[in-house]
């Protein structure tokens, strides 16, 4: 985790300027409650990329939403808590858009749908030292007996082949399942556990420790619906915006802004080889 | 003597707490396949949820209404609000969207909607009315919230739109009526009550401009370590549909609003988000 400590002067003080909500049933004052918007686009909160909780909705949020007015695209972002409201906009109401992880649509419904990779974050493995004070190994033999940390919809299939088991939740849900012993490890951005933990368990967050490999890419996708009058024209005319923005540098300028300048590269060079190996 | 006198205001101080505790308890009767109440923690936030309040405020009578019609026994707990978002295995009541980073729950249902509005005092905007669409027509303004209610801070910074927060609502409302702010954002609710007590007799002289599009749900929400979640939400939800249906429901959020007052599309607001709560993948559970 040290690569991304150097990084996160920006994310600490776009926490420590908001303050908490004084009441349960009390006004939550955002932009979109002055936005004259034709479209929203749905989204669920992913800290710190996308976040009502992060300064300008976070990094992601600002790429999605210049890559939207570059392509006369009259849409802005909503951030839900769950993602099944994500899921509910796009296939009950037919929302033009959403954002989101962790596809998990049937054959029929992704005929439906138009995808384009907008993030690709490195993922690592994290779990709860004192319940794993010899570090933890998993290998075959040692996977069977151990807990793997879901969220909804994750790829969990090589975990249940290896024989574990698997139990679900959000990240900071999942984060307290390590600290019980619930679960044993989880796969999430280093970013967003620093981010939760700098905020909500900052005594204990040199507990939670990454094994030192990435072990994978997690992809934020666009996804437009063909169901919607707009959608594959507002699909064709955003996929060239962002294009545009990679090429000349806005992308990379703005997840400057927020990541710190090595980040932002790295961010920049997944994303442009993720999106070539799929021929995107 | 003295030490009787003081037994017995021992004993009435005792009675009166006991008291207290039996009117916060929605004592009702018990469901043979749900033993035991279901607590629910509130957070004050009148006219919604007070323990002060006549059955506890709008959300406190419909829950109380809903408990009655689905013959659950249900405890309201009045807790700070931090404590509740902290607290992970406890049943919440409010806007999910303040308890859902923090906690898994095994079921939410809505059980109101609240707006937001843009409140201003005719008089120090020389009568004229004026609407807002958009964040720039708030450029130029003094706009007053309740602290911790902006979320967007930066934007607003941006846009030019001098914000200030109070803890008080009632000194957002008394500096509007002064001249010192401009427009206050509230909860409609909530403004509509401030105007009346503390300036009942210049109603009419407040704009009340509700924002498009700023519904959000009240809602119940049951934790993982609810015992018979599932069976409680199940009945929450029936004991919801008897009360609309019976006209009760009706009847006790006008009682709120006043005549005429309700938002139009307040019913409709409410089947939303109870659609939207209850949606799994592909299939409305």
């Amino acid at each position: 985790m040290k690569r991304t400590q150097m990084m996160l002067l920006p994310l600490l003080l776009s926490f420590v300027l908001l303050a908490p909500v004084a009441s349960a049933t009390g006004p939550r004052v955002t932009t979109t409650l002055f936005s004259a918007h034709e479209n929203e686009i749905h989204t669920v909160d992913f800290p710190p990329y996308v976040s009502t909780d992060v300064v300008d909705g976070g990094s992601v949020s600002e790429i999605v939403r210049t890559a939207l007015m570059a392509a006369g695209i009259d849409a802005d972002l909503s951030i839900h808590p769950l993602k099944r409201m994500v899921n509910y906009y796009l296939l009950q109401e037919n929302a033009l858009a959403v954002m989101g992880r962790h596809l998990h649509f049937s054959d029929v419904q992704r005929k439906a749908l138009i995808i384009i990779p907008v993030m690709v974050m490195e993922e690592q493995y994290i779990y709860y030292k004192p319940q794993h004070p010899d570090g933890l190994n998993l290998d075959s033999d040692h996977l069977k007996q151990l807990v793997y940390g879901s969220h909804q919809d994750e790829d969990v299939s090589r975990f249940t082949a290896a024989g574990c088991t698997v139990k679900y939740g959000n990240t900071m849900s999942l984060l307290k399942q390590l600290r019980r012993g619930d679960v044993d490890f989880i796969e999430v951005p280093p970013l967003t556990i620093e981010w939760l933990l700098d905020r909500y368990m900052a005594d204990e967050k040199e507990q939670f420790v990454s094994l030192p490999d990435v072990v994978d890419n997690e992809v934020l996708y666009m996804i437009f619906n063909r169901k919607h009058a707009a959608g594959e024209d507002a699909a064709a005319r955003f996929k060239q915006a962002l294009a545009a923005m990679v090429k000349d540098g806005r992308y990379g300028t703005i997840l400057d802004k927020y990541l710190g300048a090595e980040h932002g590269k790295l961010y920049l060079r997944r994303l442009e080889s993720f999106s070539a190996g799929q021929g995107l | 003597m003295p030490d009787k006198v003081c037994e017995h205001a021992y004993r009435v101080y005792r009675a009166c707490s006991m008291l207290k505790r039996m009117l916060v308890a929605i004592l009702l009767s018990t469901s043979p396949a749900m033993a035991g109440s279901v607590v629910l923690d509130a957070n004050e936030s009148p006219p919604y949820w007070s323990e002060s309040m006549t059955g506890f405020g709008m959300g406190g009578e419909i829950v109380q209404a809903i408990s009655r019609a689905a013959g659950v026994t249900t405890v309201l707990s009045f807790k700070p609000l931090q404590r509740m978002i902290a607290e992970d295995d406890n049943n919440d009541l409010g806007n999910p969207v303040f308890y859902l980073r923090n906690q898994d729950f095994a079921a939410i249902i809505p059980i109101a909607v609240y707006h937001v509005a843009l409140f201003y005092y005719k008089p120090n905007h020389d009568g004229e009315a004026f609407s807002v669409v958009s964040l720039a027509d708030l450029k130029g303004f003094k706009v007053g919230m309740l602290k911790g209610a902006l979320v967007d801070r930066s934007a607003f910074a941006r846009a030019g739109i001098d914000v200030e927060e109070s803890y008080s609502q009632a000194s957002l409302f008394r500096k509007l009526r002064k001249g010192r702010i401009d427009l206050v954002i509230e909860v409609e609710l909530v403004g509509r009550q401030m105007i009346r007590n503390l300036f009942p007799d210049e109603i009419d002289a407040f704009a009340v401009n509700p924002v498009e599009q700023s519904e959000a749900p009240i809602a119940i929400l049951l934790s993982q370590q609810q015992p018979d979640a599932a069976a409680v939400a199940q009945a929450y939800r029936r004991g919801l549909q008897t009360i609309v249906d019976s006209g009760e429901y009706s009847a006790i959020v006008k009682k709120y609003y006043g005549a005429g007052l309700l938002p139009e599309h307040y019913m409709p607001e409410l089947e939303h988000f109870s659609r939207l709560y209850r949606f799994v993948g592909g299939i409305a559970q």
